[in-house]
């Protein structure tokens, strides 16, 4: 079982998460974006082999979203990190 | 009035005392969201400072206040819910009456870690969670809010699970239980 580590509640197991996707995705400025800036928002994820910062969910624990930087190619994560805190 | 689903199940109990499942009389429940100033004046109010220690809980006299997030708690028993929405007045928080939503059972005995091994992922050894630890998880396929008590000849845990799993997570303890001599 893969142990993920919320920044609030600690080592917990995998079962009690969930994914949100790829992280810091910045909605365009709807005054002025473009087709093309939206359908990037909307659609092209950077897909990376190797470190991928993400955003995860302790829904069976303290309901926090936090981000984390996961490596792709073997599944372990190399940091987390707290919404409120740099990238 | 306060109804318990499972009040009219019998406790179940395992030969010399140690496991023993029982529905937990039915108590209030509240809700509360805050943040800054308005954790100090629940608390004030409460007469015990809200947990900010992830994974805790405070206690007074009749209330229990159990750490559920960084701006989230389960106030357990007490007469307090007037007295905190006027605390809450005009200000940024919440206080919800989950008295009905969620349904309490209570674990005694040195068993209990055991029993609930066979069906949540957290570390169980009863090293690991302390007297007065509170976290949402999950038992079997039910979310639970698990939450240790304060030994009493030893130890004591309440689950607390949704009114619709309330069913549920009681059979299940029974069948999970029988392997650890529990019998109705
Ligand atoms: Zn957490």
């Amino acid at each position: 079982m893969l142990l993920i580590h919320c920044p609030w509640c600690g080592e917990r197991p995998e079962s009690e998460f969930r994914s949100g996707g790829e992280a810091h995705i910045r909605r365009p400025d709807p005054a002025n974006a473009g087709d093309a800036a939206w359908a990037d928002y909307l659609y092209y994820r950077t897909n990376p082999k190797g470190a991928h910062v993400e955003r995860w969910v302790h829904t069976q624990g303290c309901g926090r979203w936090f981000n984390a930087e996961r490596d792709t190619v073997s599944d372990q994560f190399q940091r987390v990190y707290r919404m409120d805190e740099p990238r | 009035m306060l109804t318990h689903p499972l009040a009219h199940h019998q406790p179940a109990e395992a030969e010399g005392g140690a496991l023993r499942l029982a529905p937990l009389p039915a108590m209030t429940k509240l809700d509360l969201r805050a943040r800054d100033a308005m954790v100090e004046r629940f608390g004030d109010v409460l007469d015990t400072a809200l947990p900010t220690v992830p994974l805790t809980s405070t206690h007074n006299h009749d209330v229990s206040v159990l750490w559920l997030g960084p701006d989230q708690w389960l106030v357990l028993g007490g007469d307090v819910q007037a007295k905190l929405e006027d605390a809450l007045a005009d200000g940024f928080g919440a206080v919800t009456d989950v008295s009905q939503q969620l349904v309490g059972l209570e674990l005694r005995g040195p068993l209990g870690f055991d029993l609930l091994a066979c069906g949540c992922r957290l570390d169980l050894h009863p090293k690991a969670l302390n007297e007065g630890f509170a976290s949402r998880t999950g038992l079997a396929k039910a979310d639970i809010i698990l939450h240790r008590r304060p030994d009493d000849g030893g130890p004591v845990l309440w689950l607390f699970g949704r009114r619709s799993f309330s069913d549920y997570l009681w059979h299940w303890l029974l069948t999970a239980g029988r392997e650890f001599g529990l019998r109705r």
